[in-house]
């Protein structure tokens, strides 16, 4: 009897804490909606959202324009400016107390510029909307920060930047089984690269290289095969395309899509001893602080992190998205992240902040600076 | 027998400022020119010691000078380049030197063709003209190597224009030289022909005349010509970028751009490694100054202007048939190159099915910030233009015509500008107009970003204007406050047009500046106004760079239009035959 009455009052109990649960949660939802009109009303009254971008695809600034325009009635400046410029008016601005940007969308740099600056605003507890924050929707279902508190800087994407594209043409299908086939005489004064001596695709792929297979191999590589540089990867991809190169190292989908449109033979190539290194490229989120249109800001990310703007941003932007529910055709299999395979995160904090400059540092050594 | 007269400045003028200027006048001044040009560069000279972590206040400290100085063993070989390249600038003088002589002085055959076609050549957007040059000469697939290949006697290919020849002919051809007669062109507008006659009526040749009359009194306008070239050819940066890699060619302003673009940037040593600008330029500017302070020769006096052609017989032609294949080379191939562009698929590639397109035409006049973009520029450009000349004139009047303390020290901090590449510069103004009290009032308005490219443009304006002010004679204004007009009047009824050629040049320089300034309007422009040439970067960074080169070309289109309409009228106002 004792038993039956302990599974009662067991039973009860439970069913107590998951109602309990469930009517929290209820209260939670309820809060979180009253709090998004309440921001969304807030955000009308404000005006405009000004948003920096990095890097945007052709159509990024009308298509997110419109559609934003459309779903709340909210108009969003988008500036194009270069990552650099922009963090560094954003810290004079802040510094004057004059700030004019909300919201500033790029790389993942600014970890160890304006966080530490204490120019960005926590941004993990402004997220509201409920297809933002059911993490089932997310890739290993998690939201992705890049900073060690993970609440400033918010990834929005993950993709496979292309390391080593190759004329297809001129290349005998499995003739690069491996990254050291390169290494063979035919390849040399045959191979271009976007100069790994300067910030870019290129000094990312070397690092990349640098980690995975050591310095001699870098030295083999970029002095030993005489690699041809480039600062332009436009110029970098027509190269190969054309012909006057067999192999370039450093680029990406956006560069390598149009001229495959054209019918030109550059395909992306994996070598089986290096799958690649993933990348959350211009797409993390930074919510500036003391933004002139704070509701507005926290609308505009909000947003952006649905399924709707994401359809948008990852088509023209060129990159893979981190949510799982969003409709990839126009997206390149190349630069989508295999499940089981074991590629090296280049957007983690740990990476940023301490793997990142011993390599560059070491390539500096190895290649010159 | 005419008389070239000295104006020697304010010590012996008697006439100029209507009252006797007191110091403080001076101090207000050097205060005044000084918190705009020399603001922006102390504050990247004190950014270059400053090691302090971000977010933390200024910690002093040499990381960012080591690290300019040795941490790159190639920085010195960059250094060499630079000053390699830079002989672009004595190549174009003496090249804009003769041409302007043969345009103004002999007036060769399809003189006025010649002129405009110039100008087009100025206003050429330079990255898809740059672009065009290695369809043209790329070692590999460039169509003059196709054809050098295909010529028996040659058979194989010839050019590369990854090379430091390559990087010099794109600058000369489409740029050094251009802007280098068109700075001239007015010096020699207002050069009294009289000079030259006398000479050859007393026996003199014309190679004698050219070396002995013309360049001696051309001397200021050609030293400013000449100092601007060489500060300019140390800031580029584009051309050396795209075709000097390759080649391995770095140049100081490339190694700049890589610190500044390091993740994340590195701000210190490349404010350090522009310090180097500065003390070119501080040298540049005391030898300019010690130069020509005794050099400032009247050429138009009270006396009229007689300007005879120079007869130089059938080498008339022969020098226009060279002025024309040098436009055809500098004007019609690119110009061809940049109209195929924008209407290729994928500027360059021919061998494609339907090359052709009107897609990124379409998309362009379909962007819905696109008309507002072009108001914004015009808007801009002509306040810019129109504030800055007046700004200019008044400035230069002052330090030429004055007896006003300080001359000295203005004269070298109207350089400063120049002290900065402008990736740093724009960093400089930005601080300048956020810091400033009263200044930082403009930050955010179109006003702020005006008075950035003011600054921007000062050294150009000012010193070509004080090379233009010192050829017009005392008795000009003697005469006028004689009648007794105020100095208003003078300044503006006798000064101004007499110095029209100078000031409409000037004018159009600082629009199409003003109009194709990326690295200043990027940080200073407010986000509601966007003017074309961020709608071009914008286009450009997204991968898109046939719309970038219809925005280039939109924008060269507008610059033409505006110099046409005020070439008309501010000739119109100069007296004599223009």
């Amino acid at each position: 009897m004792a038993t039956v009455w302990k599974y009662v009052a067991l039973t009860s109990g439970a069913a107590t804490l998951i109602f309990v649960g469930f009517l929290s949660e209820a209260s939670a939802q309820g809060n979180l909606q009253k709090q998004w009109e309440q921001t969304l009303a807030q955000a009308k009254k404000e005006g405009a959202v000004v948003v920096t971008m990095s890097s945007m695809g052709t159509d990024t600034r009308p298509l997110l324009t419109e559609a934003f325009a459309k779903r709340f009635g909210l108009q969003v400046e988008l500036i194009g400016i270069p990552g650099a410029d922009a963090a560094a008016r954003v810290e004079r601005e802040g510094q004057a107390g004059r700030t004019t940007v909300d919201v500033m969308v790029g790389g993942a740099d600014e970890v160890l510029s304006l966080l530490p600056a204490g120019r960005l605003d926590p941004l993990r507890d402004k997220l509201m909307l409920p297809e933002v924050l059911d993490l089932s929707k997310w890739r290993k279902n998690k939201l992705k920060f890049n900073d060690p508190e993970e609440k400033y800087l918010l990834q929005s994407s993950e993709y496979l930047p292309a390391d080593l594209i190759v004329n297809g043409s001129m290349i005998k299908p499995g003739a690069i089984g491996s990254w050291k086939d390169l290494l063979k005489p035919e390849y040399k004064g045959k191979i271009a690269s976007f100069d790994p001596r300067r910030a870019g695709a290129g000094l990312s792929t070397a690092s990349y290289l640098v980690e995975k297979f050591g310095p001699q191999f870098i030295k083999d590589l970029f002095l030993g095969q005489q690699v041809a540089y480039t600062a332009d990867e436009r110029q970098l991809v027509e190269w190969v395309g054309r012909g006057a190169y067999t192999a370039g190292l450093g680029t990406g989908s956006r560069q390598i899509e149009p001229l495959r449109q054209l019918g030109l033979p550059v395909e992306r190539h994996f070598p089986k001893d290096g799958p690649g290194y993933l990348s959350g490229g211009p797409t993390v989120l930074k919510l500036v602080k003391n933004a002139p249109h704070p509701n507005g800001a926290v609308v505009f990310i909000n947003w952006l992190l649905t399924k709707e703007a994401q359809e948008i941003y990852q088509r023209t932007v060129a990159t893979v998205s981190r949510r799982n529910d969003v409709n990839m055709s126009g997206i390149p299999d190349y630069v989508v992240p295999k499940e089981g395979v074991d590629y090296i995160d280049s957007y983690t904090y740990d990476f940023i902040k301490e793997t990142r400059p011993k390599l560059r540092k070491l390539l500096g050594e190895l290649l010159g600076r | 027998m005419a008389v070239v007269e000295t104006t020697e400045g304010p010590a012996d003028s008697k006439i100029g400022w209507p009252f006797k200027p007191p110091v403080v006048g001076g101090v207000l001044l050097v205060l005044c020119v000084g918190l705009l040009t020399l603001t922006p560069v102390a504050f990247i000279l004190l950014g270059s010691f400053n090691v302090a972590r971000p977010g933390q206040s200024f910690a002093f400290g040499l990381d960012g000078w080591r690290e300019a100085l040795w941490g790159s063993a190639r920085t010195l070989a960059a250094i060499g380049y630079t000053f390699l390249l830079s002989v672009r600038a004595p190549l174009a003088a003496f090249c804009g030197f003769l041409i302007a002589w043969l345009l103004i002085r002999v007036r060769v055959p399809g003189h006025r063709l010649i002129e405009f076609g110039l100008w087009l050549a100025f206003f050429l957007p330079p990255l898809p003209v740059t672009m065009g040059w290695i369809l043209l000469a790329d070692p590999n697939y460039g169509l003059l190597n196709e054809a050098a290949k295909a010529i028996p006697f040659i058979g194989r290919r010839i050019f590369n224009i990854y090379s430091v020849g390559g990087i010099l002919w794109v600058h000369l051809a489409t740029t050094s030289i251009p802007i280098m007669t068109i700075l001239l062109l007015p010096a020699f507008r207002q050069f009294n022909g009289s000079l030259e006659e006398s000479a050859l009526v007393s026996g003199a040749t014309n190679g004698q005349v050219l070396r002995q009359i013309t360049l001696p009194i051309l001397v200021p306008a050609v030293l400013a010509a000449l100092i601007a070239g060489f500060i300019r050819s140390l800031e580029a940066f584009e051309v050396e970028q795209l075709l000097g890699t390759p080649a391995n060619i770095m140049v100081y302003s490339t190694r700049i751009f890589d610190y500044i673009h390091w993740e994340p940037a590195l701000f210190p040593p490349a404010m350090a490694l522009s310090s180097l600008f500065l003390v070119i330029l501080f040298a540049s500017a005391v030898f300019y100054q010690r130069y020509t302070a005794s050099r400032h020769f009247a050429t138009i006096t009270g006396r009229g202007m007689g300007v005879q052609p120079a007869a130089i017989g059938a080498l008339r032609y022969v020098a226009s048939g060279i002025c024309f294949l040098f436009l055809f080379v500098s004007v019609v191939v690119p110009l061809v190159m940049l109209v195929l562009g924008s209407f290729m698929l994928r500027f360059g590639f021919f061998a494609v099915a339907q090359p052709f397109t009107t897609v990124h035409w379409s998309r362009v006049f379909g962007d819905s910030v696109f008309i507002g973009s072009v108001f914004t520029s015009l808007k801009l450009g002509l306040l810019v233009a129109s504030a800055g000349i007046v700004l200019y004139a008044l400035l230069a009047y002052t330090l030429l015509r004055t007896r006003i303390w300080g001359r000295g020290v203005i004269s070298v901090l109207v350089w400063l500008p120049w002290a900065l590449p402008g990736m740093l510069l724009g960093m400089g103004l930005l601080w300048l107009i956020l810091s400033v009290p009263g200044i930082n009032l403009l930050y955010g308005t179109i006003g702020g970003l005006a008075l950035a490219l003011v600054i921007k443009e000062m050294p150009l304006g000012v010193q070509m204007l004080k090379t233009a002010f010192g050829q017009i004679g005392n008795e000009m204004e003697e005469a006028s406050f004689a009648s007794g007009a105020s100095w208003l009047v003078t300044f503006r009824r006798i000064l101004l047009p007499l110095a029209a050629p100078m000031l409409v040049n000037i004018f159009i320089w600082i629009f199409m500046g003003t109009l194709r300034d990326i690295s200043t309007t990027v940080l200073l422009a407010s986000p509601s106004a966007r003017p074309l040439s961020v709608l071009m970067l914008e286009f450009a960074s997204g991968g898109n760079l046939e719309a970038a080169v219809v925005v280039g070309t939109i924008i060269s289109a507008l610059a033409l239009i505006v110099a046409i309409l005020f070439r008309r009228y501010g000739m119109g106002l100069a007296p004599g035959d223009h």
